[in-house]
């Protein structure tokens, strides 16, 4: 296999490398009591880049939001550490400085995350000023950043608007912006997702570079499983709140221990081969407000039974990864 | 050939003067087969469905079904049209008139080519196409808003097929539906492709999608239709540069397919 | 975050929203029973009574006629209320004729009208009013024509605006593509999913043409006395404010009310239609 290498190299980095993020019991709800994350918990190593995938109403998004305290107006239960200080018993004060500052922050839709009447290059300093950084320093280091982000003539381009941009280059300053002030962990919501096919490879091999040459943490935030399996070291699954299997990249796609995952992976039709027919996964994804008793996934499973009904399956850790499922495949499944 | 596009040429008149949106494209769709159209954004593929659905007249080139030029048709030629050409589209949450009910929607066409006059038969026809999709006839009193994505799809492609039409148009009509579903809609397709004898011109950005639900597969670019042929001809022994980057930057759900990983750039600060 | 949002307006303004209702419901019911309600003394006049205070026996208290203005304009509500509504629902109807056939017609009929409905806009609509008013001969019925002329302009540029835009939408494309002839399209898909905004502009309207009508009533070209109109009302009793306040401050609070209830209403019933509204109350 190929890849023997490579999975050595992923394994060596979560051994040796000290934890960044860890988060425990996250529990997410509105204020009305709905839990729209249920029991998160998860760890980043320092390098390491985990996604977690997840359809609709999965809890994803969700959980990137909580662990930078973005939307005040969820309960937030559970710790976040960060280098062993939990960040959400920071001030309001002292969270702004791990916003954008140790934790960086990106998201899909640049129109959104972008000011139009701003140039881009005061957006991308911005996060630099607020920091005492001085203008010519923080224009230094823009310039530096977008042209790392693969802008040339990123001098000249520092004074243009954002829709003076194509969409790859907007997205390049959605990422300098989370990237500016040097993070160590970048968390990036379905960074690529409103970009052509083309120009979201140019941008993941930008992050690619970029994450390597900085030793970056990446918390990837997608539902396009092609996307993480040519960029994850780890990933983390989650359907309706909960995080139902974690695993390496490789063990995952080679292996999945539950049945979601294993339907997930079934269903991506492939562009490197022709197929018959796809193994579809029954009925929706469900939202966490319709989520059913035990295990959230029990109406689609095939496998399910009346514990799996009745009675959520705890995440345990099996041979270096975990899985939430009474009945894990404990066969040799491929699904690859 | 059930539909055929020949020599379209469309330009829309801007600021800085006439834009070429789509330049002499050409394309076949035989009775019964699939056919695929991948494009990304911008490179004219709405255009050429609102040319091809009649709805934007063309400055040139010839729209032909089943042997009659559209362009020019009589209002009873277009009529027919109508009623043998159909759309699904991508967004299923604002395709749906969310002010009637599933069997308002699915009926519709049955009651605009009078197929079915009878409000009881067209209940049993609307019920009908309702199982044949997969959902309940029970749901026929609901209104969309109550469906989840891919349920909402279904009554789509039911509204668009309870008149029978010959050729099915499909505009990225799983690009918004979640992985786990948009499976079933495909696998949906193509049983109806099948059982019906539907012919299917579908349009898609994703390669994958449309590499395993189309025979013979046209790929657009700027306007231009810059490569054809069958499946796994285009698929596996691409021709035209932009076919090939288009699918060198797919990326592929299998790690052990990746490059290793980067190593710092020695340059890098 | 959405649902929160929906929650905690309506937990916060619910009980607001509630009272509106209960307000504008209670003004339609005198609009419409109002003079069945009253006696038939209000319609005499009792000078031995004339300008009493307010009492127990006179809620609101007396006039120069000696009739009680609490039954007043109880009985009133009618010709200010109803005749507001009247107004609202005359022009609304032409307003959504003229922009129904500017959107569907032939570009130049499009032209056209859109143009007759620039000139509609550009008069001053209260000094046309006036002037119609004044030509008809000064009387309720002259001003509610008048209003109901001059009121259509700004109701047809909205709705074509809003039907333009709705024309565009997947649906209706989709039931293009079905061979849905142009008139199912506006009848089944493009009305229905258009005139829910103008229900939000009539109740605002309603309150705008309460006040409009009053003030006509009060500078002589509306409803004469002795009309129990409250425009009319006020402008009787100005007379002697001096010595009566109540029989102006009575029939002036209640057209204040009426039109800030209603204003209210189509500002709830504006938040009710668009939820994206709902976060920034």
């Amino acid at each position: 296999m190929n890849a023997a290498p490579d999975l050595a190299a992923a394994e060596a980095v979560e051994a040796a490398a000290p934890e960044l993020l860890r988060v425990e019991g996250l529990s997410v709800s509105l204020p009305g009591g709905v839990a729209l994350v249920d029991g998160v918990s998860l760890t980043i190593h320092r390098g390491e880049r985990v996604a977690l995938v997840g359809e609709s109403g999965s809890g994803k998004s969700v959980t990137a939001q909580a662990v930078l305290r973005l939307n005040d107006r969820l309960r937030i239960d559970g710790r976040v550490m960060l280098d062993g200080r939990d960040i959400l018993s920071l001030s309001e004060r002292e969270m702004a400085g791990v916003r954008g500052g140790r934790i960086g922050l990106a998201f899909q839709d640049a129109m959104v995350c972008l000011d139009p009447i701003m140039t881009v290059g005061d957006q991308i300093e911005e996060s630099l000023r607020i920091r005492g950084v001085g203008r010519a320093e923080a224009r230094r280091r823009a310039i530096a950043i977008l042209t790392e982000l693969g802008v040339h003539d990123a001098a000249d381009r520092l004074g243009s608007y954002v829709h003076e941009f194509s969409g790859g280059m907007r997205q390049r300053v959605v990422l300098a912006m989370a990237l500016v002030a040097q993070p160590d962990l970048l968390i990036a919501d379905e960074p690529t997702t409103a970009l052509d096919v083309r120009v979201q490879r140019q941008v993941l091999d930008l992050l690619d570079q970029f994450a390597a040459n900085h030793a970056l943490s990446v918390l990837l935030i997608t539902h396009d499983m092609g996307i993480v399996a040519s960029f994850a070291d780890r990933v983390v699954v989650m359907y309706s709140g909960r995080i139902v299997e974690d695993a390496s990249v490789f063990d995952l796609f080679e292996r999945p221990l539950h049945p979601y995952t294993q339907g997930l992976l079934a269903a991506i039709p492939r562009v490197d081969r022709s197929q018959d027919e796809l193994a579809a996964v029954p009925g929706s994804p469900v939202p966490p407000a319709l989520r059913p008793s035990g295990c959230a996934f029990h109406p689609r499973c095939a496998k399910a039974t009346e514990v799996c009904r009745t009675e959520v399956p705890p995440l345990e850790t099996m041979g270096g990864r975990r899985v939430a499922c009474h009945h894990p495949a404990t066969d040799g499944v491929h699904a690859v | 050939m059930l539909f055929e596009l020949a020599h379209i040429t469309k330009t829309f008149p801007t600021a800085q003067g006439r834009i070429t949106s789509l330049d002499d494209v050409s394309l076949s769709v035989g009775e019964g087969q699939a056919v695929g159209l991948v494009g990304e954004s911008g490179s004219g593929k709405t255009t050429l469905i609102r040319c091809a659905l009649l709805l934007t007249q063309p400055d040139g080139g010839a729209v032909t079904f089943d042997g009659t030029s559209m362009l020019g048709a009589t209002r009873e030629q277009v009529r027919q049209f109508r009623r043998q050409v159909q759309l699904v589209f991508q967004d299923p949450f604002s395709s749906l008139n969310p002010r009637m009910t599933v069997e308002e929607l699915v009926g519709e066409g049955l009651v605009i080519h009078g197929i079915e006059n009878s409000a009881a038969r067209r209940r049993d026809s609307v019920a009908e196409m309702l199982t044949v999709v997969g959902l309940r006839p029970d749901d026929m009193k609901r209104y969309p808003n109550s469906f989840s994505g891919g349920q909402r799809q279904r009554i789509a492609i039911a509204r668009a097929l309870a008149i029978r039409p010959r050729l099915l148009v499909c505009d990225e009509p799983v690009s918004a539906l979640d992985v786990s579903v948009q499976a079933q809609v495909i696998n949906l397709l193509r049983e109806m492709q099948k059982a019906l004898g539907l012919t299917i011109l579908f349009v898609a950005h994703d390669l994958a999608v449309v590499r395993h639900l189309c025979a013979h597969v046209y790929v657009l670019n700027r306007g231009k239709i810059v490569e054809s042929g069958s499946r796994d001809q285009v698929f596996d022994h691409p021709t035209h540069p932009y076919t090939q980057a288009l699918l060198a930057a797919v990326p592929i759900p299998d790690p052990r397919r990746r490059p290793p990983r980067r190593q710092p750039a020695p340059a890098a600060s | 975050m959405t649902l929160a949002a929906v929650r905690r307006s309506v937990q916060s303004s619910g009980k607001l929203d509630m009272f509106v209702f209960a307000l504008t419901g209670f003004l339609i019911f005198l609009a419409i029973f109002g003079p069945l309600l009253a006696p038939d003394s209000i319609y005499r006049s009792d000078i031995g009574n004339a300008l009493q205070p307010p009492s127990g026996a006179h809620w609101f208290g007396t006039d120069d006629q000696g009739r009680d203005i609490f039954w007043r304009l109880v009985a009133g509500a009618q010709a200010t209320l109803l005749s507001s509504v009247l107004i609202v629902a005359a022009y609304s109807l032409i307003g959504v004729a003229v922009a129904t056939i500017a959107a569907v017609g032939p570009k130049w009929l499009d032209e056209l009208l859109m143009r007759i409905t620039d000139i509609g806009l550009a008069l001053p609509g209260l000094i046309v009013a006036l002037g119609f008013a004044a030509a008809l001969g000064p009387s309720l019925e002259s001003a509610i024509i008048a209003k109901a002329i001059t009121g259509w302009p700004v109701t047809a540029r909205l709705l074509r605006s809003i039907l333009m835009q709705t024309m565009t939408a997947q649906y209706v494309v989709g039931a293009q593509v079905l061979g849905a002839s142009k008139w199912r399209l506006m009848t089944r898909h493009v009305l229905p999913n258009s005139l829910d905004i103008l229900i939000v502009k009539w109740a605002g309207d309603i309150g705008a043409t309460v006040l409009i009508l009053a003030a006509m009533s009060f500078i002589g070209v509306g409803a004469q006395a002795p009309s129990a109109e409250w425009g009319a009302m006020v402008a009787d009793a100005k007379g002697y404010v001096s010595s009566a306040w109540w029989a102006v401050a009575a029939p002036g609070a209640m057209i204040a009310i009426t039109s800030v209830a209603f204003s209210l209403l189509g500002d709830i019933l504006q938040v009710w239609r668009d939820p994206s509204l709902r976060d920034s109350r």
